[in-house]
């Protein structure tokens, strides 16, 4: 039961980003402060870690982990083990290169990327988790 | 026994007459009404006014201490040196303790004589009433339709009052339809989303997104082309007859500075917004009107250029200290850099050399320019507010706050007093802060 609640929990932590990110978008069509906050932001953040240098390098990163976690789930899935956690990463990574390469025209955009970055640092952790449980299983006892 | 009888008859007649004398009236017959309060006729108002233990007390509509002549009274204005003290502060729902400090800095202080005088007889028995009920004793009535039906007595009313409308003129112009010339009325607030509007708006309103006329960052007025792609959406010529208002009136203002400044010649403000509206009892709408669009806008803007400036001439205002002031239209903390006032605004200060010019609590209000019920505050208190801060009315003022919303609504108010070369600096501080070489002070000025 505790092992359910805290999985619960880690997965609110996992999408908060995301979550702030839909709160900010939705506030933004209700209130100015928040939409002129938003834009100021924008800015900032577009002259700071999210320039076209940046934006290029989190591409490369993510493009990365996804061939290393479908390598990883290609070798998993031959020995008949099943990682639905390495499946997702797979997936985040995905997503995480769409949402940077297409600029949704989003107020909270960066904001977006920055839940999705922290989506998928979760993610990791959980394909870490799920990978040492299969090799404590695997391992005679 | 009928001697006793006889002598309490003739003591009680000396007393009546003795209570009945008055120092103050010098002889002339005065009338005591049903509930007290004596009325007090023209001859004696005008030997009282200005005098230390004496004040008129205009208590009608701000719109007619403006100078609107309404409730039937042949010309418009306040008896020259009467303050202002609307019956309509005391529907509005604030601190009791408020209006008591209203009273303080007005100079209506209970020691004095009291003159209330309103056209509906009406007004002046409410504010009669308020006084009583806070120790004043000494209040007198005076009906200003004699006043102003006698051209020798003078009224005073702000050499362009008509920019600020009563409800009762926007109702006129719905009825009659502005006598067949254009016009259009505008609910301006920000956003798509348009709570305020949806909630009720004057019939035949149509609603203005402010960020239709202004984008960020720095979130000045659009270029000149945008402008007139603007006002041809919301068919606005400089012919047509624009008015404009909101539950928040600063947008309206926002909205009227830049209408000014593209060229519309005439540009009107509802005094008091949507509220003064709605107090009146008028009608009210929630059907969402559309915009017609023209295809003209009948000159190429901006036809006032001066009304808005831009970051280089503001420097050159700075920088000519004989004849002109930058004044700074923000609250005390951030004029002195305590807080920049906005979220998506860092810096803190003002630009080097700026005067205060006053403004209210904070980056969202204006209370040191408005009445309780955001009416636009007396004029003479407005000046002599700027004289205190050294801020000369003769030389070229311009006007700046964050974005540009307070300090667009006190230029229209500089405007309605007949103040001349008055204009908004657009950029403010948001856009002064955004360079690190615009020199910027802190702290309070030496």
């Amino acid at each position: 039961m505790m092992k359910y609640i805290k999985v619960f929990f880690l997965s609110i932590i996992q999408f908060s980003g995301i979550i702030i990110a839909i709160v900010l978008e939705d506030l933004s069509d209700n209130k100015m402060g928040v939409a002129r906050y938003l834009v100021f932001k924008k800015q900032e953040f577009a002259a700071s870690y999210f320039s076209p240098v940046y934006m290029n390098l989190y591409t490369f990163i993510l493009a990365g982990g996804a061939i290393v976690c479908v390598a990883l789930l290609f070798k998993k899935w031959k020995s008949g083990k099943r990682m639905v956690s390495l499946l997702l990463a797979v997936l985040a990574n995905i997503i995480g290169i769409m949402a940077i390469q297409m600029n949704l025209g989003l107020e909270a955009y960066h904001f977006f990327l920055i839940g999705m970055f922290i989506v998928i640092a979760f993610q990791y952790g959980w394909c870490i988790r799920s990978y040492k449980k299969l090799e404590n299983q695997r391992r005679p006892k | 026994m009928r001697k006793a009888l006889l002598l309490l008859l003739l003591s009680s007649l000396v007393v009546l007459g003795a209570c009945s004398n008055d120092k103050v009236f010098s002889g002339k017959e005065k009338k005591a009404t049903s509930d007290g309060i004596q009325t007090i006729k023209t001859a004696d108002v005008q030997e009282n006014i200005g005098k230390d233990d004496w004040v008129i007390v205009d208590t009608r509509s701000n719109d007619e201490f403006n100078g609107w002549a309404l409730d039937g009274v042949k010309r418009g204005g306040h008896i020259k040196g009467a303050v202002d003290f609307s019956a309509d502060w005391l529907k509005v729902d604030a601190d009791k303790k408020e209006l008591t400090s209203v009273l303080k800095t007005k100079g209506i202080s209970a020691d004095k004589n009291v003159v209330l005088y309103d056209a509906n007889g009406k007004d002046a028995q409410m504010v009669a009433d308020f006084l009583k009920e806070n120790g004043y004793k000494m209040i007198y009535q005076y009906d200003v339709k004699e006043w102003a039906a006698n051209q020798e007595f003078a009224l005073e009313s702000y050499p362009n009052y008509q920019m600020l409308v009563p409800p009762t003129w926007v109702n006129d112009e719905i009825n009659n339809k502005n006598s067949g010339s254009p016009y259009k009325i505008f609910e301006v607030s920000w956003g798509d989303e348009a709570k305020d509007y949806k909630a009720g708006h004057i019939p035949g309103a149509v609603h203005m997104n402010t960020d239709e006329i202004e984008e960020g960052p720095v979130w000045n007025r659009l270029k000149d082309k945008e402008l007139e792609k603007f006002a041809l959406k919301n068919g606005i010529s400089t012919d047509t007859t624009v008015v404009l208002y909101g539950s928040d009136p600063m947008p309206a203002y926002r909205a009227a500075v830049i209408l000014k400044y593209m060229g519309v010649k005439d540009v009107r403000v509802l005094n008091g917004g949507y509220t003064a509206w709605k107090n009146a009892g008028y009608q009210k709408e929630k059907k969402v009107n559309k915009k017609k669009s023209i295809a003209a806008f009948g000159a190429e803007v901006p036809v006032n250029p001066d009304y808005i400036i831009d970051l280089p001439e503001a420097k050159k205002i700075l920088a000519d200290k004989t004849g002109s002031t930058l004044v700074d239209i923000r609250s005390w903390d951030e004029y002195i850099g305590k807080t920049s006032g906005y979220d998506y605004i860092k810096p803190k200060g003002r630009p080097a050399g700026s005067v205060w010019g006053h403004a209210g609590s904070d980056s969202s209000n204006l209370e040191d320019f408005r009445n309780i019920d955001y009416t636009m505050r007396n004029g003479s208190e407005i000046l002599a507010m700027w004289e205190k801060d050294g801020i000369n009315p003769d030389k070229t003022l311009s006007f700046y706050c964050g974005t540009g919303w307070r300090a667009a609504e006190v230029l229209f108010y500089a405007d309605v007093l007949g103040l001349k070369n008055i204009s908004l600096y657009d950029g403010g501080w948001n856009e002064w802060s955004m360079d690190s070489s615009n020199p910027i002070e802190t702290g309070k000025p030496k």
